[in-house]
């Protein structure tokens, strides 16, 4: 864990009700949802809840996996089910990991056949050629050559390798869900292309809309989030992050180490300076603001 | 606490955003200058590192992974997958410090150190990261040299179109956005046209037309050659959404400013060929036919084989349409000694699909048979499944008509599932109502049942719902058949009945 996440945890105050519902569906119950989506505005607390429920899946023993999206670093579709299978593991992915390597290192032939039968089976027509290498076939693990340009001897349309690759990856999902739950975090997803923003939505959550997905749950953050649709209101909820209320203000400046005779005159200031829409992010800076000057006065001492 | 007080009373009324602002300029005041000028500095790049750090400051040496990890104290630096980054809100804020003209001087110098940076990382590293870190690179290289480094956004950005990676195309236009307050017009008129293009590539085709519009308003006067691009794009946007008219103005209008300059006169058989279809599709096919041999003219002076391909491959579907079968053949023949024979595409496989369509039209079994097969295994090569299963639902065609009934269903039932392979649900939809209308043609009625069930459901697992309801009536008129209610055979049974009771006093009549 990075040193900012540890002080996320030590200063998160408020939230309750959100977490308590991400802990209630952490126990996987029949009808729970598994579709929770999160907004709010920048600076209002959304990656301090986040780290606060990574460090809850931790506590509780829950496999999860996380995708944040930057402005420099835009996951597509195959980056995102790359992401995924890393951060679980590639034994259940040998088949999205081959028709990755399928569709993009020249001359590759596949190495692992799905049968619609018979579901798996590995090592047929085994041909590797060009820059990718077969790691371990008999553990059925194969590396990926980590290539992202389609190959050039083939002209395979964009859809049909979105269609095959989801296809591929959701079953080493569904095969790795069936053993183990798992979550999945998805982090500032205002930032996904139009063309991931389709997919995420169209294929990968849709998976567990269509009930193909056991013990799976999707926890989705961002600025803004698309409406849903009432076709997802059995399956998901949503909820959106308010402002500091007075008490959690009060509390949150007794983690930053102000004395406690300044406390509620500064939460009360804050109340009337914005209004009753106290963003985290700003207090927080005010705060480091206050520390340092509090430091050189110390200092000059 | 005097102070903190003080300041938060002067934040009354103030936008979320001018808040943060504030703070933040409060807290650079409170730093020490080195620690204060590096927090600044650090808004340049996206993301932090001890290696980004060093880049920011060379000055701070061994220092700089020590200087790195003191930055979390800090509220507005916050993790990320790679290292620290600032905070969105605040990034931007700094940012817009680094492009005024005052600080011009330090941020090209931080820029270049930065490009040089992100341009030895990318060399350094597996493909998937190269990319990401060259488009860091050209981020930088704009802050250095503006010319330069937007050269190498449109190189970089046509290269990720051309493959089909438009969720980078889209990561790099909102990248060279940070820099609209210091673009040059030109360049912004440049940024607009490819994120016109990348609208139109995700049938975003109101964001298209108005930011290509915006490029034509622009750059009619400097940049001629801009503005042709944008209107051939408009007009074909126009296409796509059947508005004729509009289509044959913008694309007129195109073909207007083209003619007779120099440096856009390879667009001149392809806007000719462009209008042709037009009116072609519009069922003026004289008026198409001399578009189209215009641009085959034209092409063929320039000896542009790629623009000879395709005008030759529209006459051919326009010879098909007027149902002069033999011309047809005749032009998509051409049209693929037009396609360099090394570089077997889908486009060959399109032509060949279409001349199998002509013989089709001229009872041609055999050659039609051949040119099917010969897409089909085209395809098949190049892995396009969806082109496979189009032209298996052409071949069932083929099939039906030279009574191998057998054959056909097979077809229409591979066609089905390829679709349905790649996810294409209206299409897989399309053949299973085909092959409902053939088992109704066979009178094997509980199967074409099936197969319109099945096409119905396809068509709502892809939303389609009025096609949906124009299933179900095919399917329920299907039922209607066989399923007459007791009430109607009595009727008939009552008409039959009547008449030949007057029939009968008919009879009588006449025989007395």
């Amino acid at each position: 864990m990075q040193i900012d996440d540890q002080r996320r945890l030590a200063e998160f105050v408020d939230r309750e009700a959100e977490m308590a519902r991400f802990c209630e569906l952490l126990e996987f119950g029949p009808n729970a949802k598994r579709v929770l989506v999160i907004s709010g505005d920048g600076g209002i607390g959304k990656s301090s809840l986040m780290a606060r429920m990574l460090h809850e899946c931790a506590l509780q023993k829950k496999r999860r996996a996380l995708i944040v999206w930057t402005d420099t670093r835009n996951h597509d579709y195959v980056a995102v089910m790359r992401s995924v299978r890393d951060e679980i593991g590639p034994t259940y992915f040998s088949a999205f990991t081959d028709l990755v390597n399928y569709f993009t290192v020249p001359r590759y032939t596949l190495t692992v056949k799905i049968d619609p039968a018979s579901r798996l089976s590995i090592a047929e027509g085994m041909t590797v050629e060009g820059a990718s290498k077969v790691g371990d076939i008999a553990g059925i693990v194969i590396k990926d050559s980590m290539l992202t340009f389609p190959r050039d001897d083939m002209a395979v349309p964009d859809a049909e390798r979105i269609a095959r690759l989801t296809d591929a990856f959701l079953e080493g999902l569904r095969s790795f869900a069936e053993r183990e739950p798992l979550v999945v975090f998805l982090d500032a997803i205002e930032k996904m292309s139009e063309v991931t923003e389709r997919w995420v939505w169209g294929e990968l959550v849709e998976a567990i809309r269509c009930a193909q997905l056991p013990n799976t749950m999707f926890v989705l953050f961002g600025r803004k989030v698309r409406a849903l649709g009432r076709e997802w209101s059995d399956c998901s909820e949503t909820a959106e992050l308010r402002p500091l209320g007075f008490e959690d203000t009060v509390k949150y400046l007794e983690r930053r180490g102000l004395p406690e005779a300044e406390r509620e005159p500064v939460a009360q200031a804050w109340l009337v300076a914005t209004n009753g829409a106290i963003l985290p992010l700003q207090l927080a800076t005010y705060v480091d603001v206050y520390l340092l000057q509090h430091k050189r006065v110390a200092a000059g001492r | 606490m005097t102070d903190l007080l003080s300041e938060l009373q002067q934040c009354i009324g103030l936008q979320p955003s001018e808040i943060l602002g504030r703070s933040i300029d409060l807290l650079l005041a409170q730093l020490d200058p080195a620690r204060g000028r590096l927090l600044r500095l650090c808004a340049v790049p996206h993301q932090l590192d001890p290696g980004i750090v060093h880049a920011l400051d060379p000055s701070l040496g061994a220092d700089a992974t020590e200087q790195y990890q003191s930055l979390c104290q800090y509220a507005i630096v916050t993790s990320t997958p790679d290292g620290l980054a600032l905070h969105d809100d605040a990034r931007r804020h700094l940012f817009t410090h680094w492009l005024r003209e005052e600080s011009r001087a330090e941020f090209e110098a931080v820029s270049a150190r930065l490009a040089a940076h992100f341009a030895e990382r990318a060399a350094d590293v597996t493909q998937v990261r190269e990319v990401r870190r060259d488009r860091e690179r050209v981020f930088h290289l704009i802050g250095a040299d503006q010319g330069a480094g937007f050269g190498d956004f449109e190189s970089m950005c046509r290269a990720e179109r051309r493959r089909s990676r438009l969720t980078s195309c889209r990561t790099l236009i909102n990248l060279v956005h940070e820099y609209d307050a210091v673009l040059s017009p030109d360049r912004l008129t440049r940024l607009a046209y490819h994120e016109g293009k990348l609208a139109a590539d995700l049938f975003e085709w109101e964001q298209a037309d108005s930011l290509l519009r915006l490029v034509v308003d622009r750059s009619e006067a400097s940049d001629v050659e801009m503005a042709v691009k944008a209107l051939r794009r408009i007009g074909l946007l126009s296409c796509e959404r059947r508005e004729w008219v509009l289509a044959t103005h913008y694309l007129e209008r195109a073909l207007d400013l083209a003619n007779g300059r120099e440096v856009l006169e390879f667009l001149v058989p392809r806007l000719l060929r462009d209008l042709g279809v037009v009116q072609r599709d519009l069922g003026e096919f004289d008026t198409a036919e001399r578009l189209l041999t215009k641009s085959i003219a034209d092409a063929e002076r320039r000896r542009d084989d790629h623009a000879l391909a395709s005008s030759w491959n529209s006459l051919g579907v326009l010879f098909l349409r007027r149902r002069d079968t033999s011309a047809a053949v005749g032009a998509f023949q051409t049209a693929e000694t037009y396609v360099n024979s090394s570089d077997v595409t889908i486009r060959t496989a399109q032509l060949m699909n279409n001349t199998a369509l002509a013989y089709l039209d001229t009872a041609d079994w055999a050659n039609s048979r051949e040119y099917f097969g010969r897409s089909l295994a085209i395809k098949q090569d190049l892995g396009d499944t969806r082109g496979r299963a189009l032209t298996l639902g052409n071949l069932a065609v083929l099939h039906e008509r030279v009574g191998d009934n057998d054959q056909s269903v097979q077809d229409l039932r591979l066609s089905i599932a390829l679709f349905l392979e790649v996810h294409d649900y209206f299409d897989a939809a399309m053949s299973a109502r085909n092959l409902g209308r053939l088992y109704r043609r066979l009178n094997a009625l509980d199967s074409a049942r099936n197969a319109f069930t099945d096409a119905i459901r396809y068509l709502e697992r892809g939303n389609d719902t009025e096609e949906a309801a124009s299933c179900r009536r095919e399917h329920d008129e299907i039922g209607a058949v066989h399923s007459i209610p007791w009430w109607a055979w009595l009727c008939l049974a009552l008409v039959l009945l009547s008449a030949a009771g007057i029939a009968a006093l008919v009879l009588i009549a006449m025989a007395t």
